[in-house]
């Protein structure tokens, strides 16, 4: 059964927001969560210092800044290899959501987008999955970034997987040849 | 050919879910929202100062607004960042729907004034709540279809 306590006092988390009113608002919404760490900044360069030099538990920056959005700034920091906070979960919070800006954050590497003003129950709910949800961190040449494969669809009939002969290979051993056998192939 | 490696971080948010005596989830969001109220008369007089700046422009020539486009967004956006926190939620979707329209400039390069002149007229309409609630909502909806009809994604 699934916990509905929940302690946040000890956990670190770095707001970002160039609009005084809306930091105002998510740092209100944070102390009513308990929260006694929380670090806020309002521009994406003090983020960029604030990641560089402590280690946050999660991150909730805004999508729309004057100096970098949010997403620029996940962006950067999935790629720094050094980064202690490379890994952190990223909440972007935006006014304004439509779908291309939504997937444009899901491939800069962002865990969860939530629209702004950002509403108690919402926000909690979705940290509350973080905390619940392990996801793997992928890191390739096109993406570095939490795992965005959510689902394990089964491949139609006429879809093969290409690793699929080696598969069907391994599945029946006494059809393989012992490197013995390859040996002699060639001796 | 890329390559491409997977690890699995470990999940410091995990501790919270470690709390056998905290708070339970319903508290939690009840002193945030608590909290929230409490800054409702500051953020009220805060988008009416932006509301205002708003106006200002609806008063300008179609060149001259055209030329500001990006200082109107971030001024209906930073309405709509929390305009709904103290219950203005008719004017913080008006707002959003200016941000929408500077958004589609910007990835589409298309504009059209008269649409944005009607949300600002909007905003005047729906910023002192004199309209009834039914007919907030169909200026709402209207605004939205107007905005699709241009092409702008909701």
């Amino acid at each position: 059964m699934l916990s509905k306590r929940l302690d946040l006092r000890r956990t670190n988390i770095l707001v970002v927001d160039d609009s005084l009113p809306s930091l105002e608002l998510i740092s209100q919404v944070l102390m009513g969560f308990r929260v006694e760490r929380t670090v806020a900044v309002r521009s994406a360069q003090e983020a960029r210092d604030a990641v560089a030099g402590r280690l946050f538990d999660l991150i909730l920056v805004d999508g729309e800044m004057p100096d970098g959005d949010g997403i620029s700034f996940t962006f950067e920091l999935r790629r720094q290899e050094k980064s202690p906070n490379r890994a952190t979960p990223v909440v972007l919070l935006c006014s304004y959501t439509p779908r291309e800006k939504v997937v444009r954050a899901r491939d800069a590497g962002v865990n969860v987008v939530v629209k702004k003003p950002v509403s108690p129950a919402v926000l909690l709910a979705r940290i509350t999955w973080l905390a619940r949800t392990s996801r793997e961190f992928v890191v390739s040449s096109a993406y570095a970034g939490p795992d965005r494969r959510f689902q394990h669809v089964a491949l139609g009939p006429d879809q093969h997987e290409r690793r699929a002969e080696q598969l069907a290979l391994a599945a029946t051993p006494e059809r393989a040849l012992s490197q013995s056998d390859i040996d002699n192939l060639f001796g | 050919m890329s390559s491409a490696y997977l690890f699995t971080p470990e999940n410091r948010l995990a501790q919270i879910l470690q709390a056998i005596d905290g708070p339970t989830v319903d508290e939690l969001v009840r002193d945030a929202e608590a909290r929230t109220r409490l800054l409702g008369e500051g953020i009220r007089a805060f988008v009416a100062e932006k509301l205002d700046v708003l106006s200002a422009y609806a008063a300008r020539d179609e060149a001259s607004v055209f030329a500001e486009c990006l200082a109107v967004a971030d001024c209906a956006r930073s309405i709509a960042e929390v305009a709904e926190a103290a219950d203005l939620r008719d004017v913080g979707e008006a707002a959003r729907g200016i941000c929408a329209m500077v958004e589609n400039l910007i990835s589409n390069g298309v504009w059209h004034s008269d649409a944005l002149r009607l949300h600002l007229d909007a905003l005047q309409l729906l910023k002192d709540g004199s309209a009834a609630p039914e007919s907030s909502q169909v200026i709402l909806e209207r605004l939205r279809e107007m905005r699709v009809s241009v092409g702008v994604q909701e």
